[in-house]
């Protein structure tokens, strides 16, 4: 497989690795996969002062981690409204996704919106 | 990602040429060499003949085999290809029956797969975990009808290197015809045609310092084995491989031959050195498996699978290094090992392997750098998974 250059770059991007204890008030915690499957997300949500910021851990294949990666950028410092309207197109364009590994990027979008769902209840 | 060159671990693939061979074959291109076709009469074409009856003694030499039961060809692929399914055209009323390995490289396994679709019946025997061949099994799966048995000296993807010996005694005493595909012990094990009853044998140049394009099959001449060619024209090779000798790629091979043979031993004490410090760096992050044998096995070759991360991800992270998850020539088709399957490895662990070949050309700072890289990139991957 050949990788596009920012998939390249995004893997490489340690920046949003972690997780916080989601007891913690205004963290938020979301789950998909197993290293069984081959696909495994793990994202914290934090909501502070009206600004959001999002870490993972990921096990997977390289567009999975980029995707990771990407969508956590994305969200860093942007407000609820902002992070509802991150859509699929938008990962795929910026990451130049193959049509291939389009299903990362569906992956990694469905652990948002389930803590996004979290965080409005 | 990083412009500086990679370091070169995948020297079960292919081999540089030496620049002794290269410069060698430069006196066999070109308008002023001995450009010739060694099947002209001429003055040039004789001078080229002598260059290619000398790359036979070589090539011979590397065997200790006689000069005539050397038969040139494109490479082992050509050479196994000419094996099998010359055995069982010429031989074929005596019985439909063959014995390989499922852990072949598929240069063996596709022909044998095409003599099925003959009507010839193969048997795929399965090694232990550690990659060899049990003899019991074998001895089990032999049958009166049993014409021919191929199996690999050294494996491609996990080097071991399989009782050649006393297999061959095994095939021999059931009077069946011995077929081993030499393609990765040519050049760096010792092998010895007059002292193992082995009939056929595959070699590749590509493998130990010669060019591409070019390999031998050796044919035994006493007691004689008989094949029907792949391919039909001038006759040469004794008819058993038509086409006009490429001169410059038999002196290549000759001379990688020779180099080889000087160089075997040495090298090998080298490859161990370099093995042991992978394994000192390596095992020590804890689930790592090594695949195959650890004593019977090629110095220059390690295989292991690492635990808790993604196969592609590990690929990716590694991009400073070249070197092999599984065959060269499986690697376009992204399915796990088969060879590592056949261990019994799972699936995510034959995706996490890494062959880590190393050769003439390796330094002391590639190994050393490499197990950095690869400790580095180990520890990334764990800490990113979630746990």
């Amino acid at each position: 497989m050949n990788y596009s250059d920012p998939v390249i770059t995004y893997f490489f991007d340690d920046r949003f690795v972690g997780e916080l204890d989601p007891s913690l008030p205004h963290v938020f915690q979301a789950e998909s996969g197993s290293i069984e499957q081959g696909a495994w997300i793990r994202m914290t949500l934090q909501y502070q002062q009206g600004m959001l910021k999002l870490c993972y851990k990921v096990y997977g294949e390289p567009s999975l981690v980029a995707s990771c990666a990407y969508v956590a950028e994305q969200i860093a410092g942007k407000k609820q409204t902002d992070a509802v309207a991150l859509s699929l197109q938008s990962v795929v364009e910026g990451l130049a996704l193959h049509p291939l590994k389009v299903h990362c990027a569906i992956r990694v979008l469905s652990v948002l919106e389930d803590l996004l769902k979290q965080l409005t209840r | 990602m990083a412009s500086s060159k990679p370091i070169y671990l995948d020297y079960m693939a292919t081999t540089p040429i030496d620049p002794r061979v290269l410069n060698e074959m430069l006196h066999y291109m070109g308008v002023d060499a001995c450009f010739a076709n060694p099947s002209s009469t001429h003055t040039l074409g004789r001078e080229a003949a002598l260059a290619v009856e000398r790359a036979r003694s070589q090539v011979a030499a590397l065997l200790n085999a006689q000069d005539s039961e050397i038969i040139f060809t494109s490479g082992a692929t050509e050479a196994n290809n000419l094996a099998i399914l010359g055995v069982a055209r010429f031989y074929g009323h005596k019985g439909k029956h063959i014995i390989t390995l499922c852990t072949e490289h598929k240069a063996v396994l596709d022909p044998c797969a095409q003599l099925e679709k003959e009507g010839y019946e193969v048997t795929y025997l399965v090694p232990g975990p550690e990659g060899l061949l049990d003899s019991q099994t074998l001895k089990d799966a032999l049958r009166p009808d049993t014409l021919l048995v191929s199996v690999m000296h050294v494996n491609n993807e996990i080097g071991v290197i399989q009782d050649i010996a006393a297999i061959a005694d095994i095939v021999k005493a059931n009077g069946s015809i011995f077929h081993v595909d030499a393609a990765q012990s040519a050049g760096k094990v010792a092998i010895d045609v007059s002292a193992i009853p082995i009939d056929l044998l595959s070699l590749s140049a590509h493998k130990f310092y010669g060019p591409k394009g070019v390999g031998a099959l050796f044919c035994r001449g006493n007691p004689r084995v008989r094949l029907s060619p792949l391919m039909y024209g001038g006759g040469q090779e004794r008819g058993l491989r038509s086409g006009t000798l490429p001169t410059h790629q038999l002196v290549g091979m000759g001379m990688a031959a020779d180099i080889a043979q000087q160089a075997l031993q040495d090298e090998a004490l080298i490859y161990q050195r370099y093995k042991q410090q992978f394994l000192d760096g390596l095992l020590p992050l804890g689930g790592i498996h090594i695949n195959g044998s650890l004593n019977q096995a090629l110095p220059a070759c390690l295989n292991i699978s690492v635990e808790g991360v993604e196969g592609d991800s590990l690929r990716l992270s590694l991009h400073e290094l070249c070197f092999a998850s599984s065959s060269a020539c499986m690697a376009s088709q992204h399915q796990p090992s088969y060879v590592l399957r056949a261990l019994g490895r799972s699936p995510a662990l034959a995706f996490s392997a890494l062959r880590l070949s190393v050769g003439r050309f390796t330094k002391d700072d590639d190994v050393t750098m490499a197990i950095h890289i690869i400790q580095k990139q180990i520890h990334r991957l764990r800490a990113l998974r979630p746990s």
